[in-house]
């Protein structure tokens, strides 16, 4: 019925699943496109899940905690999923080999073939950071096939980069 | 007898004068010799043959009588057919009802648990069922013994009656019509031969028909006679059947109850003694009751709610759920919640077996009201009834997450063992990791792998938010800490955090962060966000509580430099903390870094602390080897390993021109030339260079898993 109305008056929406490693920022980013402001966050044990309208479209993004044992978890939320935000804290090199690891295993599952990735190279803020092209060549975002994928510089915190992102999800919506 | 007749006939009028009388007499003489002259009294015989031939009519009226009385009879006779046939009918639906009632008696029988009752039930409904049987027994018999005959009486001898009334008409008409026909030809004056003959014939017709109608009178009479007499009797004996099959059945039910009485005393006696014990309980269960009122409804959920505090993972009971459509105008529903085994089960009105649905706590997470959609939007009656089950709802989803098994296909069998070892080892090596390094809340379950201090959750938050280069967090229950690690086997992969913490340690660190922290800085478990922020990013960002060092930035530099392998690691941690400069180099010592020292060396923990402490991996000495290059022309695999791991450019020449691989290729150490080649092959994968399918990549994650032990030169401690 929602789904109806919300046709006939032109409101599109986009189911986001937002991945990424522990202490990337996805929750800090989540808060801060729901409610503009930066939060002080807590690691996120089970999930978060906020609706966060843009430019005439809702996107309902669920944001799911990244630590170890709680990445087993995250195909179960992968049906129905339109748009993968991956989340990358692009101050962490020890780690980004890891995220590459996991960005694979969640592609590859075939629930997500479909999905556009965006990725977040997040903590720009920070000294010292892998840019946009590193990040994409220490993913291999280069050999994808099939995908339409886009890096995005941004700072959860400032909100810098953030509303970038949902627009070029926008270009992609049915 | 004869004469007798005439007289009688003479007597009554003229026209039997003209009867001619020889004729009549001689057939009858002919047709029944023995009755002649022998006149006797018929005790049961309404109609006197012998009258019923002198056809007079009192003797047709008697007739006339007798057979309205037979229709009469006949009617009643139908009537009571009908009513026996209701009373058959009716027993037989009276029956049934009986036998239903006696199986629903029986079948709340089966139910019963004590045994006594139970048997009490089966005899009743048993007797009951007989009687009923026996109420049909007796219907059936009255269709054999009474309708049945009685309908026989009318279909044949009510019918034989009627037919040879019919008969007796028929002649009697014939009879009548010859005389008249008679008696006409006589009244004609003119009389010839030829009349003669024809009246002479015409009197011959009259005597065939005057014979016929008696012969027909005294068939009908006999046989109204007849009916007349077996009328009575032969009903008499269908009601003394009917009768008998009455009795027949007050006699089984007499004795059937007769049994019974003696049982149902029995049971009474059983039954008062229950009742008395029912009565008692009763009595307890109203005191209990009314203690229950009296005591308050919140003290009771508060001893509740302390006993199971934190630990609970099971729950169950009534809440209001908010109806997930806008239709519906009542929008709180009273529906009952089951938590248990990991799943939030839904009952709609807590009459159904199967739950509406259940969830799996592995996916939810519960939070107190938020102005957002959620799939269950749920109300206890109070707040502490709300804090019970949101307490409980998180550690079931908490316990879920602890059980839940790691499905990879690289990773080697976690045992759930080991990572419970973790924390507890870390407990027991130093007594201060059971409280949070910065608030003090007791049993932290993260930790700063870099700083080496434990936290609660709510610290761990601000940690994570200075960014990796100030701090990196762990769960020590929802991440894993490279367990393979913890085996003396393969140091392989990831250096495991856990050496490196159980090294520092929060007493440790506290005492370098909180030297000089003046008392009332220090923050507590029930700190405000804001408050809390401060505090952590001024003691490890700013590091405002660490003592001044006496001596300059750069005799600290060379401190940690040259004593990096001597020092306990936490002091060398102190030194940073200080101030001193990770990438100093020694200019007499050909322009190394402490990292080149630690990596000659193979000392795997001081090299993690000089990375985790913002240490250069790509610096370079002056004979232009970084510090891959030194692990490799020694063999120091692990180290080599934490290297790439970090990132380490695998392409640096020195000034010989060698790669690190090449050095490790001269020095012929086989396990870093296999790793390096591997680490080569599989970053050339990763940048997109050759079109291969990862099975380098793939390569080096098994090699980093399964390779032997370095050749030994760990010295850390």
């Amino acid at each position: 019925m929602g789904k109806m109305i919300s046709k006939l008056f032109g409101n599109k929406e986009m189911r986001v699943l937002m991945l990424g490693l522990d202490a990337a920022g996805k929750t800090t980013i989540l808060y801060k496109l729901k409610l503009g402001q930066g939060v002080s966050t807590i690691p996120t044990v089970g999930f978060n899940v906020e609706t966060v309208t843009f430019k005439k479209v809702k996107f309902n993004v669920w944001d799911v905690g990244g630590q170890d044992k709680i990445r087993p978890l995250w195909r179960h939320y992968y049906a129905g999923t339109q748009a993968l935000i991956f989340v990358v804290d692009s101050s962490d090199r020890e780690r980004i080999e890891e995220a590459r690891q996991e960005l694979m295993r969640i592609i590859n599952d075939r629930e997500m073939k479909d999905a556009i990735l965006l990725v977040f190279a997040n903590k720009n803020d920070l000294p010292n950071v892998m840019d946009g092209e590193e990040i994409k060549e220490k993913l291999g975002l280069g050999k994808l096939k099939d995908r339409h994928w886009h890096v995005q510089s941004s700072c959860a915190i400032s909100g810098d980069g953030l509303l970038d992102g949902l627009t070029w999800l926008n270009t992609y919506i049915k | 007898m004869e004469g007798t007749e005439v007289r009688s006939r003479s007597s009554t009028g003229n026209i039997a004068v003209q009867l001619p009388d020889s004729p009549i007499s001689s057939p009858l003489r002919e047709l029944h010799p023995g009755l002649v002259g022998e006149k006797r009294v018929w005790k049961h015989q309404a109609l006197d043959l012998d009258e019923v031939l002198q056809d007079s009519p009192k003797c047709r009226d008697h007739m006339r009588k007798i057979e309205d009385g037979m229709e009469d009879f006949v009617s009643k006779l139908k009537r009571m057919i009908k009513f026996a046939k209701m009373i058959q009918t009716t027993s037989a639906q009276l029956s049934s009802a009986y036998v239903s009632f006696a199986g629903e008696l029986l079948s709340i029988g089966h139910d019963v648990q004590s045994e006594t009752i139970r048997t009490a039930f089966d005899k009743f409904g048993n007797s009951i069922v007989k009687l009923a049987g026996s109420r049909t027994d007796m219907a059936d018999q009255i269709n054999d013994m009474f309708v049945a005959p009685a309908e026989e009486f009318i279909k044949s001898d009510v019918e034989s009656v009627r037919q040879k009334r019919k008969n007796y008409d028929r002649a009697n008409n014939q009879y009548t019509n010859a005389l008249s026909k008679l008696s006409n030809l006589k009244k004609k004056e003119a009389r010839d031969n030829n009349t003669k003959t024809h009246e002479k014939q015409v009197e011959h017709e009259l005597n065939d028909c005057k014979r016929e109608y008696r012969t027909e009178s005294l068939n009908f009479a006999f046989a109204l006679n007849d009916m007349q007499a077996k009328k009575h009797y032969s009903l008499l004996m269908s009601s003394i059947s009917f009768c008998f099959a009455q009795c027949d059945y007050y006699k089984d039910a007499w004795e059937l109850t007769q049994d019974l009485q003696r049982s149902m005393r029995d049971i009474k006696t059983v039954l008062r003694a229950e009742e008395a014990e029912i009565l008692n309980e009763k009595q307890e269960l109203e005191n209990y009751k009314a203690r229950l009122t009296v005591t308050s409804h919140t003290s009771l959920t508060k001893q509740r709610s302390t006993s199971m505090k934190n630990t609970a993972t099971t729950i169950q009971g009534y809440l209001f759920k908010k109806n997930a459509s806008a239709m519906v105008r009542n929008e709180w529903q009273r529906r009952y919640f089951v938590v248990e085994e990991g799943k939030l089960l839904y009952y709609k009105t807590g009459k159904e077996t199967v739950p509406v649905s259940a969830v799996d706590l592995l996916l939810c997470s519960v939070k107190e009201k938020q102005d957002i959609d959620r799939r269950f939007l749920l109300q206890a009656e109070d707040e502490e009834k709300m804090r019970e089950w949101i307490t409980t709802l998180q550690n079931a989803t908490a316990n879920m997450l602890n059980k839940q098994a790691p499905a990879r296909p690289v990773e080697t069998d976690v045992e759930d063992a080991s990572v419970g070892t973790a924390l507890q080892q870390i407990r027991i090596h130093d007594e201060s990791n059971t409280e949070c390094a910065d608030c003090g809340s007791s049993n932290p379950e993260w930790a700063s792998i870099n700083l080496g201090v434990l936290m609660c959750i709510e610290c761990s938050g601000f940690h994570r938010s200075m960014g990796v280069h100030i701090s990196k967090v762990r769960s020590f229950t929802l991440d894993k800490w490279d367990p393979e690690n913890l085996k003396v086997k393969s140091l392989f992969s990831l250096p495991s955090p856990l050496q490196y913490m159980l090294q520092l340690g929060n007493e440790r660190m506290n005492k370098i962060y909180e030297e000089n922290m003046p008392k009332e800085s220090k923050i507590v478990r029930e700190c405000e966000k804001p408050e809390r922020e401060k505090f952590i990013r001024s003691k490890y960002q700013e590091r405002k509580w660490v003592a001044k060092p006496s001596v300059t930035i750069e005799q600290l530099s060379e401190q940690l430099y040259d004593d990096i392998l001597r020092r306990p690691l936490w002091e060398s941690v102190k030194l940073i903390a200080q101030g001193a400069q990770v990438n100093y180099t020694k200019e007499s010592e050909g322009k190394k870094t402490a990292m080149h020292v630690t990596a000659k060396s193979g000392a795997l923990i001081p090299t993690v602390l000089l990375v985790q402490f913002r240490g250069d991996i790509n610096a370079t000495d002056s004979e232009g080897n970084v510090p891959l290059h030194l692990a490799a022309a020694r063999g120091k695999t692990a180290v080599a390993c934490y290297f790439f791991k970090c990132g380490a450019k695998l392409d640096v020449k020195n000034k010989e021109g060698q790669t690190p691989l090449d050095v490790a290729v001269k020095n012929q150490h086989v396990h870093c030339v296999t790793l390096l080649r591997l680490a080569v092959q599989s970053s050339d994968e990763l940048s997109g260079n050759s079109m291969g399918d990862n099975s380098f990549t793939h390569a080096l994650q098994n090699f980093l898993l399964e390779a032997p032990m370095d050749d030994g030169s760990e010295n850390t401690s």
